[in-house]
Formats: structure tokens, C-alpha cells, sequence
């Protein structure tokens, strides 16, 4: 509570509001309890502070509106959001809070940008050891290969027979989603992303 | 006095054609600051796409929420996610996210030819005529507000509309779009760069800007000019497969491909050199033709197959 100026006349009547605040320093509360017992202008400054005081205890208490409020924006929590690590509440209370607040969206927008970007880096070289190890594999996987390699070229060789003795083979087995996804995924860091191409739903494609 | 008249006039014309030029040069530098603002609005609708090409037309409705750099859509229960090279569909908990990406630059065959003022779905939008050696290629609407584009037209080489897409109505403010991207975390395949080279660096005025390992072994080739771009999915084996068997066939001046229409793109599959190539993007017929001619040639089969068609068809 503010320090309220008991009076005009005395030094120590500003004490008055610190005491009943209970803000005093040590050795301040034997000064001001000295000072009441011969001053009546500070007596009736006490007084008055102390009905101001419990009339303001009895109002009721209301609550601001959470857009009134001074720096109520979702800060890190659109962070989480974007993350998923939100529980129901939080996630209930963010998606209202974003209906109303345009600086949280705006906000919001440059977070998903910013991981956009982050993923957009160049990776990390893998470490010496891997290299290795890779190199390893590799070569295991050549010996593999040419021991199946000469199977594979009887197989190929009457693969050959075939398809000079009937037309070609056509199956169905091609699932061209995961392409559309692919592409879609490629275009959608394009700055005509939302312009020229108009996007068809999974559904839709053939 | 008339020479006054003279020089009067002459100072007019010589305004008139700075105006003119200047008003020509803002229009060429902003083309790119259109699509760049608009591809990072934030707004939702339902977005109509109309697509004709060989006697054929596709007709779509969409709900669309584009929110920064992702997008939500929805049609029959179906929700797609995409945006910072991902791609999912919202409940299958499963998509795809490219490890990288290379920047693309607006070919500089495209020139905004003319910016008009206009009145769309109740905004002041900017209609932006988009030319192409002279020709009309595209007219894209721009809400001035928000950036965003609410409506295209794409025209084919003889000016005549090939795609269309309009926003039948505008929302400023999207809403669902967070809390599908809070709720759909999908396992995503990661999509890594490939260092295969099995075709050109530029075909039809398009550069291959990315190569990425596809999906079953097969290789990824991603062209755009900016404006347009397709993907060509390059697979091991030759013969039309999935839907393609059934397809329609188109033959140019390159040979036989055959091909299927969806309102917002073009698929295009044929097989040379014992691989099959399946194209798929939002490029206008011409430039397609033009792009397929400078790609690998479709193969016409060897002597007994051919003999064999001729025969049994």
C-alpha cells in the first residue's frame, strides 16, 4: 500500500502509514508508537488509515479480463504449443487466447517460420568413426553382390528371353501417394506455394 | 506560341513515357514481392480449383487455411497438412519432411505486365497480369490487406485458360489450422538429399533445382521456374504401373505418354532406357511439351513387342 502523508506538521507521520503497512525498520516502531501517544493529528491520521484500510478489505474481488491485462501474451507457450507439449487446459486456453490475440499469432507465425529455417540448415558431417564403419558395410555389401551377381544375370539373362518373346509387362503395383506426398512436400517451401498451385486433397489424386 | 504548344507537348510525351517505364519497371521488380508476401499470408476458405487439359476437365472444392508457411486441407473427411517440406495426412500419424532444400528464383521470362486495382469477395485486391515473352501466361488476384492470393488463372500457350482456382470465400483469421498442427504429429520419413545425376540440369526453361531418394528406391527430381514446377520420379524397371495402366495416352512430337488430370496438377508416366518416369506438377501444357522433349525419350519397344501390339494390340 502507498505510504500516505499523515501530516503536514510532523516528521514522523509518514512512519504512520509505514506501520500500519508494517514496513517499519528496526528501532522506527518504539519512535512512532512514542509519537502517537502526543500527537493528535497523528492519532487521527492512524485512524482514518485504518478504516481506509478495512473498507478497501471489504470490496469485492474481481478479476480483469485476461486481454486487459499488461504482458498476458502466450510468450513460451506458443513454443510448447507448436511442440505439442501442452495438456488439454493449456492447449484450451492457448487456441482462445489465439482467436483474440493477433501479436500471439504474428508471433506464432514467425516461431513456425524460425523451425522452418532451422530445418532448412545444412546437416552435420558424420564422425570419423561412422565413416568407417560405413566404409565397412560398403564393402561387405560388394562381396554380397557379386556373389549374387552371377544369379542375378542368369535371372536377368532369361528376363532378356522374355521380353524379346512377349510385349512389355505392365503390373499395378505402383502406389504413386507416397510421390504426391513427396512433391508436395518439395512445394511447399516454394514462394508460389499458395499462389499458382492449387492443391487437390489425398483423395484426388489419381 | 505555337512553338510553345511545341515544347509543351513534348515535355507531356516525354512524362508520359518515363511514367510508363517506370510504372513497367515497379511491376517486373514486385512480381517476386507478390509471391513472396502472399506466400506467407495467413487466411482460410473454401478454395474452387478448375483444370482442363486433353478434352478433359477436373472441378475441386477445398477447404484451405494457410497459416505462415503451412497449409491445411480439407475435403471429405480428409485433412492434409503441408508446409515446411512436410507432408501429412492429419490421423495416419504418418508423413514425409525433406532434410533440405535449395532456394528458387523467379525465371526472368515472367514479367507482371499490368497491376489493376479491383474488388474481390468484398476487398481491395491488386490483379497482377503475369506475361511470358508477350504472351498472357497467369493473372493472379491479391488481397492488398493480407497479401494473400484469392484466385489465379493459368493460361496455355494459345491463351486460353488451362487452371483456374478462386477463393469462394475469405477469413482473414484462420483458427482450425493450430490445433490441427498441435494434434497431428505424425512419424515423419525423412527425406534425404541424393547425389544422382540421371537427368538434365535444365529442360524447358526449368531448372532441377533438388534431387532426393523417392520413395522405393526410386530417385526424386524437382524443377520450378519460380512460377510453375513438377516433379519427376525416375524408377527402376519399364511399363506402365498403378493407375497409369488405365491411363489416357497423349502422343507428341517425343513419342507416347500416357496421363491423368486432378484438378490442381498434371501426371505425366512413360518408360525409356529400362526405367519408368512419372511427372508430376502444375506446369501449362506447352511448357510440359517443351519439358518432355528434353527429358529421356519415351521407348517405342523392341521389334517383337511392337510386333506383338501390332498383332494383339
Amino acid at each position: 500500500m502507498a505510504r500516505v502523508k499523515a501530516s503536514r506538521s510532523c516528521e514522523t507521520a509518514e512512519l504512520v502509514s509505514a506501520y500500519l503497512d508494517g514496513q517499519l525498520l528496526p528501532g522506527e516502531l518504539d519512535t512512532v508508537v512514542a509519537h502517537l501517544g502526543e500527537c493528535a493529528d497523528c492519532i487521527e491520521e492512524f485512524h482514518r488509515l485504518k478504516e481506509i484500510r478495512a473498507a478497501l478489505r471489504t470490496l469485492p474481488f474481481l478479476e480483469m479480463p485476461e486481454r486487459l491485462l499488461p504482458d498476458t501474451h502466450l510468450g513460451e507457450q506458443l513454443s510448447a504449443y507448436l511442440d505439442g507439449q501442452l495438456d488439454t487446459s493449456e492447449h484450451d486456453f492457448v487456441i482462445s487466447h489465439l482467436d483474440f490475440c493477433t501479436d500471439c499469432r504474428l508471433e506464432l507465425h514467425e516461431l513456425d517460420s524460425a523451425r522452418t529455417a532451422i530445418r532448412s540448415l545444412p546437416g552435420l558431417e558424420p564422425p570419423e568413426f561412422l565413416t568407417v564403419h560405413q566404409e565397412r558395410i560398403k564393402r561387405e555389401r560388394w562381396t554380397r553382390r557379386r556373389v549374387v551377381a552371377a544369379g542375378v544375370g542368369i535371372a536377368a539373362a532369361a528376363a532378356f528371353a522374355f521380353g524379346i518373346l512377349g510385349p512389355t509387362n505392365e503390373s499395378g503395383d505402383l502406389d504413386i501417394t507416397p510421390l504426391f506426398d513427396q512433391h508436395q512436400a518439395r512445394v511447399s517451401v516454394d514462394a508460389g506455394f499458395n499462389v499458382i498451385p492449387a492443391f487437390a486433397p489425398a483423395g484426388d489424386s489419381p | 506560341m505555337r512553338q510553345t504548344r511545341r515544347v509543351a507537348f513534348v515535355a507531356s510525351a516525354t512524362a508520359l513515357v518515363l511514367m510508363l517505364s517506370a510504372a513497367a519497371a515497379v511491376a517486373d521488380d514486385s512480381l517476386q514481392d507478390f509471391l513472396d508476401d502472399a506466400a506467407k499470408a495467413s487466411y482460410a476458405g473454401q478454395q474452387a480449383t478448375w483444370c482442363s487439359f486433353g478434352g478433359k476437365t477436373k472441378f475441386s472444392v477445398v477447404s484451405v487455411e494457410y497459416a505462415g508457411s503451412m497449409v491445411m486441407l480439407e475435403s471429405e473427411g480428409s485433412a492434409q497438412v503441408l508446409g515446411g517440406g512436410t507432408a501429412s495426412t492429419h490421423g495416419t500419424g504418418i508423413g514425409v519432411a525433406l532434410a533440405d532444400w535449395s532456394p528458387v528464383d523467379l525465371a526472368s521470362r515472367y514479367k507482371a505486365a499490368e497491376v489493376e486495382s479491383a474488388y474481390r469477395l468484398g476487398r481491395d485486391v491488386l490483379v497482377v497480369t503475369v506475361d511470358e515473352s508477350g504472351q498472357m501466361r497467369a493473372r493472379i488476384w491479391f488481397d492488398r490487406d493480407t497479401h494473400a492470393a484469392l484466385g489465379s488463372e493459368v493460361y496455355d500457350g494459345n491463351e486460353d485458360l488451362f487452371r483456374l482456382s478462386w477463393m469462394l470465400d475469405f477469413d482473414p483469421n484462420p483458427r482450425r489450422i493450430y490445433s490441427v498442427l498441435r494434434d497431428n504429429e505424425p512419424v515423419y520419413d525423412l527425406v534425404v538429399v541424393s547425389d544422382a545425376d540421371a537427368l538434365p540440369q535444365t529442360v524447358g526453361g526449368y531448372a532441377k533445382v533438388d534431387t532426393y531418394a523417392g520413395p522405393d528406391d526410386s530417385t526424386h527430381a524437382y524443377y520450378s521456374d519460380g512460377l510453375f514446377s513438377f516433379s519427376i520420379f525416375v524408377i527402376a524397371g519399364e511399363g506402365a504401373t498403378g493407375p497409369f495402366v488405365d491411363a489416357e495416352t497423349i502422343e507428341l512430337d517425343s513419342g507416347s505418354y500416357r496421363w491423368i488430370l486432378t484438378p490442381a496438377d498434371l501426371w505425366v508416366q512413360w518408360s525409356g532406357g529400362g526405367r519408368t518416369y512419372v511427372l508430376v506438377g502444375d506446369l501449362p501444357p506447352d511448357h510440359l511439351e517443351a519439358v518432355l522433349g528434353e527429358l529421356p525419350l519415351p521407348s517405342r519397344g523392341n521389334i517383337f513387342s511392337r510386333l506383338w501390339n501390332g498383332i494383339f494390340g
